[in-house]
């Protein structure tokens, strides 16, 4: 069974969100700040991490750096997940080694499952 | 004797003086269209003219220049405004002080002058867009202005005269306003986002159980959900469009293909009202060979901005059609793809049309009334196509339907 980390501040979008996955039949860890995501990752050590970009603590283009450069995660699939829609923020978080780039905004949360479950069964 | 020359030097000094006497009278009584343009703007007459009394008490700037663009007046609010006092600048050009510039910081003095555009088109021009004037004291000063040519009897351009608003403080409270609409979206945003997100995990069956009833009315609350959803993003885009904060995300890509693509994901919404929905593919007589058809042909734009346009374009057709459908056709000249959605719907009344891409505007009608809608989507629309490069336009009879073009520059790879 695949494991999933959820890095969202929101907390009801937190919540829908791993709600959504466990029905999928995924494990899911959550993280509501940058710091917390770190920790987080190198002690679950996920097969992917959806991570949100604007959240307190620590940004999650520096957690998506870190992870990157961080032997227990640098193998992990990251989606970055956020409001951010700027062709420079995408250009920004694909630079930093992120798998996948979506934009809130733009996908529903079905689509979302859908991106998890293709990069999963790669 | 004697007396005879006295008589005669008398007779001779007083005609000579009557004459002086009427010059004189003529010159005072010669009439304001005589007078030169410098005399009116200099106000030289002894006693204040009507036109001085006018000028000093109108709150707006009024500068008037020559037919070399020499400044010849400033009222008494283009003093106050551009800080510059008229005696100071009379005979200086007008861009020396009043250097208009665009929203992008260009000048538009040496190009695309008003005064001489109002020449040409012997009709008034007004600037609307954001023109900033060096003031004096280097501060620059947000106006809108407008620009009337002034002609002599013959009909020839002698000058011109330049009304202009300080627009600062409107500009501001538009600012502020803006930027309540954008904050007050995103915060909106996300707890719309959640709601949609919880109705979705009821409606799934894996994670909830639900009756009949309570499905259907979970699929009308997720339906006013989203209707909320794309009015906030509306919104946000509305406010990005106003800031010049949009960013295009260009890329080389098959019009053709864009086009089939949002066809086919929107059948199932023209199906739903019986209507047909379908791309009618034309050959463009220009080209021969590879080039004739048009699938061979790519664009150069963001491409998920044109799939919005290309889906407010035909949710609106589909929208307002009751019977027959919408063709869509794209074709191709040396720079440009044409697109066309065309409709056999309502149609638009001619007095609306020239509204119809405009902020919240909605044509009034029974039938946009029932239908719902912002009224942002055309504007939206027109947004994207004019920033890419292209331009829109429609053809509308009532009763018989609507035309959408829009153009999109061709790759010129």
């Amino acid at each position: 069974m695949s494991k999933i980390l959820l890095v969202e501040d929101d907390a009801a979008l937190r919540d829908i969100y791993s709600t959504r996955f466990l029905a999928e039949g995924y494990e899911v860890v959550t993280a509501s700040d940058g710091e917390q995501a770190l920790t987080t990752a190198v002690r679950e050590k996920p097969n992917l991490i959806l991570l949100d970009v604007m959240m307190p603590k620590i940004s999650g283009f520096d957690v998506l750096d870190i992870l990157r450069t961080t032997p227990e995660t640098k193998d992990s699939k990251i989606i970055i997940m956020t409001a951010l829609s700027q062709p420079s923020d995408m250009e920004k978080g694909k630079n930093l080694g992120a798998d996948d780039y979506l934009v809130k905004s733009q996908v529903t949360l079905t689509d979302v499952v859908e991106k998890v479950k293709v990069m999963l069964a790669e | 004797m004697l007396l005879w020359v006295f008589l005669i030097i008398a007779v001779v000094v007083i005609m000579v003086g009557v004459v002086f006497f009427y010059r004189l009278k003529k010159k005072k009584v010669k009439s304001n269209d005589d007078k030169t343009l410098q005399e009116i703007s200099q106000g030289n007459s002894s006693h204040k003219s009507q036109e001085k009394i006018l000028l000093d008490a109108i709150a707006d700037g009024v500068y008037i220049v020559d037919f070399e663009r020499n400044l010849t007046l400033l009222n008494p609010a283009a003093e106050r405004i551009t800080g510059w006092k008229s005696s100071e600048v009379t005979g200086l050009k007008c861009w020396s002080i009043l250097n208009l510039k665009n929203d992008k910081d260009v000048s538009v003095c040496q190009n695309d002058c008003p005064v001489v555009k109002c020449w040409q088109t012997g009709a008034y021009v007004t600037r609307e867009d954001t023109c900033l004037l060096h003031h004096q004291n280097k501060n620059t000063v947000e106006i809108s202005s407008s620009y009337t040519p002034l002609k002599d009897e013959a009909g020839h351009n002698i000058g011109a005269v330049c009304i202009f608003r300080d627009e600062t403080e409107r500009k501001e409270i538009q600012r502020q306003r803006d930027e309540f609409v954008s904050t007050a979206s995103h915060e909106l945003r996300t707890p719309i986002t959640a709601l949609e997100g919880y109705i979705s995990i009821i409606e799934n069956d894996k994670i909830c159980k639900t009756d009949d009833r309570a499905k259907e009315y979970l699929e009308k609350a997720h339906n006013t959900a989203l209707g909320m959803s794309t009015l906030v993003k509306n919104l946000l885009t509305v406010t990005r469009v106003q800031n010049s904060k949009m960013a295009l995300n260009k890329t080389v890509f098959s019009l053709h293909d864009l086009v089939s693509e949002t066809v086919e994901s929107l059948q199932d919404l023209a199906n739903n009202k019986k209507l047909y929905l379908k791309i009618n593919e034309i050959e463009n007589p220009a080209f021969t060979g590879e080039r004739a058809i048009g699938r061979s042909l790519n664009v150069n734009a963001d491409r998920d901005k044109i799939q919005e346009v290309l889906y407010n374009l035909i949710e609106n057709s589909v929208k307002y059609t009751r019977e027959g459908g919408v063709v869509m056709s794209i074709s191709y000249d040396r720079d440009f793809a044409t697109v066309c959605v065309s409709d056999t719907g309502l149609g638009i009344p001619g007095d609306a049309q020239e509204h119809i891409f405009e902020k919240f505007y909605r044509v009034d009608s029974t039938e946009t009334r029932e239908n719902g809608g912002t009224g942002l989507g055309l504007f939206i629309t027109r947004a994207i196509i004019e920033m890419s490069g292209g331009k829109i336009w429609l053809e509308s009879q009532v009763g018989k339907g609507t035309k959408f073009y829009f153009t999109i520059p061709l790759s010129m790879n």
